[in-house]
Order: C-alpha cells, then structure tokens, then sequence
C-alpha cells in the first residue's frame, strides 16, 4: 500500500487533512466567500449577536460592528502565512544546522548544539516575546521570532537521524562510490530522515498557530489594520460580558486550527513509525 | 553520583550565559532611546550626560556587559526607568504569585491526567480508551489563553463565587494564617482567585501527559515480567498497580518536571488573561512601557529558573533510574 493511500486510510491524519484543506481553500478563496468588507466599521451595528443562516452577520459583529464571519475568514491568511513560513525557515536552518552537526561531529556538533541548548534554555514564548520585543511588533517579525524559537527542534531530530543514518551500509555504499559530503547529507541521509522530520513539522505548525496568536494577543504580533485572530480575541476580551460570540468564534478557529496540525501530525507518525502506535 | 551531578552543573552553565548575553543585547538592540525615555522628552544636555555616565553607557559593549553581569550576580538587577525602584525588588514581589501559578496548575494537571491515562491504558481500545485520549486531544489544541477566557466567560461570569480578575492573599498566607488564627478563610478565598487560572493553565501539560501515561503503561503491559505476574496468578489490580505502573511512571515524571518550565513560560499569557499579578504580566507590561532593566531582569529570572527546573528534573531521572546514572 502506497504512502500516501496509507495516509488517507489513518482516521486521524484524514480528518486533520480536511480541516487543514478547509482552511487552505479559505485562505485562498477569502475575498470569494467574505460577505462583507472585514476592515468595514459601523458605529449603529456594535456588538450584534450572531444571526446564523440567512442573518446579515453570520457570527455577528465586534466592538466596531465590523462583521466576526469576515474577520475569521481573512484571518486565515495571516495564521497559515506566519506558521508555514516560520516553520519553513525553522526546518531549513535546522536541517542545515543539525545535518551538519551529526555527519561533521567533535567540536563542530558541539558548537552548533550549545547554541540550540542556548535557545532551549528559555521557554519558548518568553523567547519569542524577548525577540520581537527588541526588533518591534509586528507580522514579519513574530514570523522570525517564531522560526528561531522553533529551529532547535529540527535541528535536534535532524541531528539524531544523521546520527543513526550516517554509519548504514548505503552511505558507506556511497562514501566508497567516492560521492561528495553534501550529496551524501542531502541525496542518502536526509532523504530517508524525511518522514521523522514531516511529522515534527507538522506539530511545529500547531505550536507556530498559537505562538502566532499569543503574540498578536499580547500585542506584540499582527499590528492592525491587517487582520488577526490572536488580536482580535485581545480586543473580544474586552466585551466578554456582553458580546462572549467574538471571544468564543475566534478563539474556536484557532483551536480548530491547531487540531487540525495535531491530528495530521498524530497520524502521519502512526503511518511512518507503526512502533509508535501503542 | 556526585561526579554527575557536578558535571550537569558545569553543563549548565554555558548555556545560562549564553542566555545572559542574549537578553543582555535586548537593550542595545532595542529600538527606541532609552536615555530619552529615562530623562524625558526635553531634558537639558547636562542631565542626558549624567544619566549616561550613571547608566555606564558610555562604556563599550564588552564593558557594560561585565559591569551588568557582576552587578546581577551580585542581586543588583538595576533600577525600573517606571518605577524608580530596584528592579530586584519589583521582581521577588511578584515571584510568590506566579510559582503558586504553576505549581498549582501541575498539580492540578497531574491529579486529573496521571489517573485518566491509566484508565485509558487499562481498558486499552474501549470507549472509555477513545473518550480519554479525545479530551486528551482537545486539551493539548487548545490555546490556553482561549481557554483562560472560555472559563471567564462561562464559569466566572455566570458564578460569583469565581472572580474575574487579579488575587488577593496567595497560599502561603492563607496557611500562615491558619496556623496563627485557625481559621481557613485567607486561604480559600486563595484558592477562589487561583483555581480558574491554574486549569487554564494546567490543561495543556495536562492532557500531555494523559497521553503519555497511556503510551508508557501500555508498553509496559506488553513486558515479559508483566507476563510473569500474571502466570504467577496475581490479580490484575495488583499487576497494574504494583508492577506495572511503577515502571510506566518513569517517563511520566520527566515530561511533568519539564512541564514546569513550560508553564513558567505559558504562564505569561495566562496572567495577561486573568490580570495575575505574576512576574510574566510584569514583563509583558515592561515592554508595553519600554523599561528594560524591567523586562532584562525578569527574562533572565524565568530562564534561570528554567534552567533550574530541568536540571533538578535531570537529577532526579538520573537518581531514580540507576541505568541511566553515568558512571
């Protein structure tokens, strides 16, 4: 059975996969399914409870009667743009820092891992927080602050693959055929480390979504106007007395969100590594 | 034993100046003049001069840096640019209320997970098994700052027994003043204030750790001694509880140890939420109002205390699992 069939057939990794796909195709299509401007205010429609179907306000409107259906659909763009992009650059700098610290090894490894230790000794939100509170708020910026936090992991399970692969039968296969270091790392070893590190990207993504959107809430991630979903449950907390829709819609998004990466990375992992399923 | 214990010591100690230099750059990096913030907008020449040379500003990098560390070491932090008072003091203020933030928030995530795993190892594939690891699921999604005001809005706001923000008197008090006047009143009223926010918090770990103690009981269970005992007759019970969840518990109380950190670190955004006096809200606030002897000294703070925290975790590992103590 192929790869990706095996896949399909894992409940978990299939219900994340479609929730994951909504949400793709929503970011997408935002300006096709949005039934009002998102940005557009209106003093006299504050705080309007959610009509469901049919209603003018799906899910209601916020503080400045802005309309918290819209605001959840382009705010997809922004979450999935932060996490696939921060957790890209993690993956490249850790792969590239641990492939090299594994196959290198002795002085170089160790440089390279004190380094990450470095960045593992703070939690990883205060370290976020401490990053983007030196190079200033917003999108771009918590994007990075995001990728460096999350760089130590990949580089650590790059590093271990590295390590258990480096000394196979087919990297002294090739060693012997007289190919180059690189092509050895990234050809033979990283190719088959490929699907331990699919999985930890994955997870990584739902650990970016909430960093992202703690960020955003604190203020120090998305400035306004761009929309997000981490500022506007900071702005919905404010009216959770009388308007608990905003507070209760946004944040469901992000947790749905988050599921999403969980249950795909859950089930990719009991697709790769059977062993691990109990 | 000591040679190890001596070594994860030296280990560490890279790393936390790694971690001092770190925060230490924060304020040079920083965007925004510090000087100006601390003298005011139309300060006089001779007052921005004074403040430079007080502040050792003129110095270079290198310098500053020694001069910073030495004065941390020796519990100098700096004064706060808002308060005008030791940075030191402001931070120990507020240390009491976040440690009982995170402790409480393990303790209660433990209490419900460890129990919880175990049901869903033993009746391993039933519904009971599915249901577990479901609400696992659930609470490793979810983001806690979510959670946080799910609770405000529908358990606080609709029972006043339940505040919506901040904390009177912490435990410890309430425990002093039980002792001093037997009457238990300061500490539940405590516990009022702490419980919301230490679920929130706690959820996360938590559901971790269910899942953890399902994967390690369960591996366990397939072990030949495991075999053995019940060849030998023991009741099922006395397997589970006497043999098995022992062995299981090994990985269970490293992942709960190193939560600990990871809910210092979670505990910033939960005391935004609920308006906890802690050190995390502190911080946040310190960036919020640029007083960055503030936020330098209570980053550094909660990555010591971090650090810390995983290497007692470390020690312990090592000190209950003779197979992994280095020579």
């Amino acid at each position: 059975m192929g790869t990706v069939s095996k896949i399909l057939k894992n409940r978990q990794a299939l219900i994340g996969l479609i929730i994951i796909s909504i949400l793709i195709l929503t970011a997408i299509f935002a300006h096709l399914i949005m039934p009002h401007n998102p940005r557009e205010t209106s003093l006299f429609q504050r705080y309007q409870s959610p009509e469901g179907f049919g209603g003018t306000f799906f899910l209601g409107t916020d503080n400045l009667g802005r309309d918290v259906f819209s605001r959840i659909i382009i705010g997809t763009r922004i979450t999935l743009q932060v996490g696939l992009i921060a957790v890209g650059l993690s993956l490249f700098a850790g792969v590239i820092l641990g492939a090299i610290a594994g196959y290198v090894g002795g002085t170089v490894d160790e440089f390279i891992m004190r380094i990450m230790d470095m960045i593992l000794s703070f939690p990883s939100i205060l370290l976020a927080i401490l990053i983007v509170a030196i190079i200033g708020p917003g999108f771009v910026n918590a994007m990075f602050a995001i990728a460096i936090v999350r760089t130590p992991q990949m580089a650590r399970v790059t590093r271990a693959q590295v390590l258990s692969l480096k000394e196979e039968d087919f990297v002294m296969a090739a060693r012997a055929l007289g190919a180059k270091h690189p092509r050895i790392i990234f050809l033979h070893i990283l190719k088959n480390a490929f699907a331990p590190m699919l999985v930890v990207a994955t997870m990584g993504m739902g650990t970016a979504v909430i960093l992202e959107a703690s960020l955003s809430f604190l203020g120090l991630g998305t400035q306004p106007p761009a929309v997000s979903w981490g500022r506007m449950l900071s702005t919905a907390r404010e009216s959770i007395r009388f308007a608990p829709h905003v507070t209760l819609f946004t944040g469901g998004v992000i947790f749905l969100t988050v599921l999403g990466f969980n249950l795909l990375g859950d089930g990719l992992r009991d697709v790769f590594d059977p062993r691990l399923k109990d | 034993m000591t040679k190890f214990i001596i070594r994860r010591f030296i280990n560490i100690v890279p790393a936390l100046l790694g971690v001092s230099i770190i925060v230490f750059s924060a304020i040079h990096l920083a965007p925004g003049d510090p000087i100006s913030l601390m003298a005011g907008e139309e300060a006089s020449e001779e007052t921005i001069q004074l403040i430079i040379s007080q502040y050792g500003l003129d110095q270079p990098f290198h310098v500053q840096y020694f001069q910073w560390i030495g004065n941390a070491l020796q519990g100098d932090f700096g004064t706060s640019i808002r308060f005008g008072r030791p940075v030191a003091d402001l931070i120990l203020g507020r240390l009491p209320a976040s440690i009982e933030l995170a402790f409480t928030a393990i303790v209660i995530g433990t209490l419900i997970a460890v129990p919880l795993g175990v049901l869903a190892a033993v009746k391993h594939s039933t519904w009971l098994d599915l249901s577990s690891m479901f609400v696992a699921l659930i609470g490793v999604s979810i983001p806690n700052f979510w959670l946080g005001l799910m609770l405000l809005t529908f358990i606080a706001l609709p029972i006043a027994f339940f505040p919506m923000f901040g904390r009177e008197a912490g435990l410890w008090e309430g425990i002093v003043s039980f002792f001093s006047t037997g009457s238990l009143e300061v500490f539940l009223n405590g516990i009022r204030y702490l419980i919301l926010p230490a679920i929130a918090l706690g959820t996360a770990g938590g559901a971790l750790v269910t899942r953890l103690t399902r994967s390690s009981l369960l591996e366990v269970l397939r072990q030949d001694y495991i075999y053995t005992a019940r060849a030998k007759g023991l009741k099922e019970s006395v397997v589970i509880y006497k043999h098995a969840l022992k062995n299981a518990m090994m990985p269970v109380i490293t992942v709960i140890g190193l939560r600990l950190g990871a809910t210092i670190g979670g505990a910033i955004v939960t005391e935004v939420v609920f308006s906890w006096p802690g050190v995390g809200r502190l911080i946040v606030d310190g960036i919020g109002w640029r007083d960055f002897p503030l936020v330098q000294a209570g980053v550094l703070l909660i990555a010591i205390l971090f650090a810390f925290v995983n290497l007692i975790v470390d020690l312990s590992y090592g000190f209950l699992n003779p197979k992994i103590r280095y020579e």
